[in-house]
């Protein structure tokens, strides 16, 4: 039979890492900040960069394996959305203060035609306040913008490593390479002659 | 799960291989073997439980869909336990002129005196025998070990159509790697580490 083999990317995020072991019931001990930690008294590695997580937890039965990734999976994917939530509504916070904003702009025009002062000093107090929250919003969704560009960056990292990897490794053993790039995955077909 | 005549258990299908056989294919992983060769990669597809289910014509359907394939791959598991659907799919499939590939455990002869024979008139490559781990190699294309004939059972192939070349391929997305094609253990614990 031809192969099948379906091995899952590292792990991109060791706090939600951590947290999906917790949700399953294991314990564990952080040995080295980040990248070891014993685990039911096993010590495990993994990093950013290899595909330690299978290989490493190979002492563990693959339905635990299993089990804990998923929980990963959910853990991670629930830690993004909720950065795209919050993005969301900040953004819909900064658009709201603008038009309170150009709402107050235009009444200050008005009042400054009329020259009530009273008014425009009461005016201004507002204006200011709104333009604070406004420019709070904004600084907290450009946050949000970062936290999610680079949680982006990283698992694109780690698919770029793997590629990579295999790429100079399959090289050096001789194979052609091709390498496709799909919609939403790459494709690399190695290629040597029988010896 | 109960086998239905009517529809195929899949477990995976990858659209675009090149280490499957001849020119660019779809390939399909059947779900459910009792076989149990020892070292068999796939492991994860012995068990007979429901995975993708499709009838035969809405696989055919599947397969067209993708106008760049020359032929389709059937793998498994094992594709001739569900031989009823098979046959079916297999006869729709080469309406559409496609040509077929495919790796089953069983041996030659004993597909040929069974009551499943009547499979062999749609495929065109055919590599037969269960894999034994002694006889590995990968010094024959779509050969896993030496035991296996690969057996051209109509005029679409011949050997000049197999490259003497060994093919692995590696399909990458954000979340899994899937390797296909015929890779030693040696190879890929090197270059996944």
């Amino acid at each position: 039979m031809s192969s099948l083999i379906t091995l899952r990317l590292p792990i991109v995020d060791n706090t939600c890492l951590l947290k999906a072991l917790e949700n399953c019931g294991f314990t564990y001990q952080i040995q080295q900040q980040p990248f070891q930690i014993i685990l039911n008294n096993t010590q495990i590695s993994f990093s950013k960069t290899n595909l330690g997580f299978i290989a490493k937890f190979g002492q563990l039965q693959r339905n635990d394996v299993n089990r804990i990734y998923k929980e990963y999976e959910r853990i991670y994917t629930e830690k993004i959305k909720k950065i795209q939530d919050q993005r969301n509504a900040l953004q819909y916070l900064v658009e709201q203060e603008r038009e309170k904003l150009q709402k107050l702009h235009n009444l200050r025009s008005q009042l400054n035609q009329s020259s009530n002062s009273e008014e425009i000093d009461v005016l201004e107090d507002e204006f200011s306040d709104v333009e604070k929250k406004r420019k709070e919003a904004e600084n907290k969704a450009k946050i949000m913008q970062e936290e999610q560009l680079r949680l982006e960056k990283e698992r694109l990292e780690v698919r770029e490593n793997m590629v990579n990897n295999i790429f100079e490794k399959a090289k050096k053993q001789g194979f052609k390479i091709k390498k496709i790039q799909h919609k939403n995955k790459t494709q690399l077909v190695l290629v040597r002659q029988i010896r | 799960m109960k086998s239905n005549e009517n529809l195929l258990n899949i477990a995976e299908i990858i659209d675009n291989s090149y280490a499957n056989g001849p020119g660019l294919r779809s390939v399909i992983w059947f779900q459910g073997c009792n076989l149990h060769c020892k070292g068999c990669y796939n492991k994860d597809l012995w068990p007979f439980v429901q995975k993708n289910l499709f009838t035969p014509k809405d696989l055919v359907n599947k397969m067209i869909q993708n106008e760049n394939i020359e032929g389709i791959t059937l793998t498994g598991g094992e594709p001739l336990l569900q031989y009823p659907s098979l046959i079916k799919f297999l006869r729709l499939t080469k309406m559409k002129g496609l040509t077929v590939v495919c790796f089953t455990g069983f041996n030659f002869n004993e597909v040929r005196e069974s009551k499943m024979k009547d499979i062999l008139k749609y495929i065109d490559i055919i590599i037969a025998g269960p894999y034994i781990e002694e006889l590995s190699t990968n010094k024959i294309p779509l050969v896993s070990s030496l035991n296996q004939e690969l057996i051209f059972l109509t005029e679409e192939y011949s050997s000049k159509d197999l490259n003497a070349e060994e093919v692995v391929e590696f399909f990458i997305d954000d979340k899994e790697i899937q390797v296909t094609g015929f890779p030693t253990k040696k190879f890929l614990k090197e270059v996944l580490s």
